[in-house]
């Protein structure tokens, strides 16, 4: 069944049809949540979230548009409603397993000194992203992981381009002075 | 001849990322201070990957569906209920009460446009004293929120405005409104839960803006505020709560004096 066949029958009350849709797009939604908050407890909180939030508002959602870029959308407002929550209550999220999921360092030779440098960076932006706000963290994996246009981002975070600049120019500002000592010392 | 002038370090940034116009970029080309900038900010960002995601199974879906289908609202229990659950009931606490306020917020936003009730369905909608005191607490919730955004649209225009007392007011009100806007939606009152989502989206803007902000982020969160005629909307809530727990409002209930009641 294709995306359009499975939502005109949800909107019609086939609640079982939407079982389609969480099956073809549960695995995109769970990469796109994990990238943007490096936590899979958290990851699983957003997917679970989009769906149901999807689910609700399906009547809002306009046939000719792609229901996997709107489902995107609703999952970056989850995730950014989780990485608040987070931020609020200063949890710092790290799983036990988080040492095998943090940002891996690109490295072209991997050596035991290069290993254990790129373990060390990898740490390092690990935390320079937790010092991110929310909007600033989202933007930038958005932006820098996903390769999506500001414009594109604009949309799916409801602000303006001009914020969207803002997020990921403080993003990066942030990380470099961050990890300036680290960069200094490799 | 024009003098070229060098890349800031936001439009270094936007460069990078291929979203600076061509002809500031095509002038950056020519000069060597840029082109170094360049090439430093695009070795530093290289080393920043994304992270991976722990592969999930060709069941995961299957394993999604099973965990979140009980959970889907059902349509038909959605639509047409007064009153919250025996279980909203049950949960006795302050949160409880929350949600029962925000329930009856929305039944009662979602049917403003919908003209005059029959004096029937206006006796069912007559707040208790509980309900009353519940109202209030939401009224109060959107009074408070109408207040932080009134004095970031009314700061001063300086080069840098410190925002801490509105950015810790935000804070506090984020987690109630939140709880207010997911009921609303669970209820299917779409009008409510989208005016509490606009403003959600405003107060964690705020809550997770720096203390002072530049005169240029202040714009951007007033334009946020304006774009969506917020203000107007939850001034416009607020008016619809404080009003339907008013004296007069409530001396008017048709179960009193058997008149109908305009809501």
């Amino acid at each position: 069944m294709d995306d359009a066949t499975a939502v005109a029958r949800v909107r019609s009350g086939d609640r079982e049809s939407f079982r389609a849709l969480v099956e073809s797009h549960s695995n995109h939604i769970f990469k796109l949540a994990f990238r943007m908050t490096n936590n899979e407890q958290d990851a699983e909180e957003i997917v679970q979230e989009t769906f149901l939030r999807a689910y609700r508002r399906i009547g809002d959602f306009e046939s000719r548009s792609n229901f996997g870029t709107w489902l995107h959308r609703i999952c970056v407002n989850c995730a950014l409603d989780v990485l608040g929550k987070r931020q609020r209550h200063g949890e710092q999220s790290l799983t036990p397993d988080d040492d095998e999921q943090e940002p891996q360092v690109r490295s072209e030779a991997p050596g035991p000194e290069r290993m254990l440098l790129s373990g060390e960076v990898g740490e390092r932006i690990e935390q320079a992203m937790e010092a991110l706000s929310p909007s600033e963290r989202i933007a930038f994996v958005l932006r820098h992981c996903e390769g999506q246009s500001l414009r594109e981002i604009a949309k799916a975070l409801q602000v303006q381009e001009a914020s969207v600049k803002q997020y990921v120019f403080r993003a990066v500002q942030k990380m470099r002075s961050q990890l300036q000592p680290l960069r200094q010392h490799s | 001849m024009k003098q070229h002038v060098h890349l800031s370090e936001e439009e270094l940034v936007l460069a990078h990322y291929g979203e600076l116009r061509e002809a500031t970029l095509s002038e950056a080309r020519e000069c060597p201070d840029c082109q170094k900038q360049l090439s430093e900010l695009g070795g530093f960002l290289a080393t920043v990957a994304p992270a991976t995601a722990p592969e999930r199974g060709e069941e995961y879906g299957t394993q999604l569906w099973n965990a979140i289908r009980a959970r889907l609202p059902k349509k038909e229990q959605r639509r047409g209920n007064w009153f919250p659950s025996a279980q909203a009931w049950a949960m006795g606490t302050a949160l409880g009460a929350v949600i029962v306020a925000a329930f009856l917020l929305g039944r009662y936003y979602s049917r403003q446009p919908q003209g005059r009730a029959t004096t029937a369905a206006v006796s069912n909608q007559m707040p208790t004293v509980k309900e009353r005191v519940l109202l209030v607490a939401v009224g109060e919730h959107l009074e408070r929120s109408q207040m932080v955004l009134l004095e970031l649209m009314n700061a001063p225009d300086e080069k840098t405005v410190d925002i801490s007392s509105e950015q810790r007011r935000a804070e506090d009100l984020v987690n109630a409104n939140r709880l207010y806007r997911q009921v609303a939606e669970q209820n299917g009152d779409a009008r409510i839960a989208d005016v509490l989502d606009d403003l959600e989206r405003v107060l964690l803007e705020v809550a997770h803006s720096p203390s002072e902000i530049t005169d240029a982020d202040l714009a951007q969160l007033r334009k946020q505020i304006e774009s969506k005629g917020l203000l107007f909307k939850v001034k416009v809530l607020q008016s619809n709560v404080k009003h339907r727990n008013s004296p007069q409002a409530r001396r008017a209930t048709p179960a009193q004096n058997g008149a109908k009641q305009k809501i």
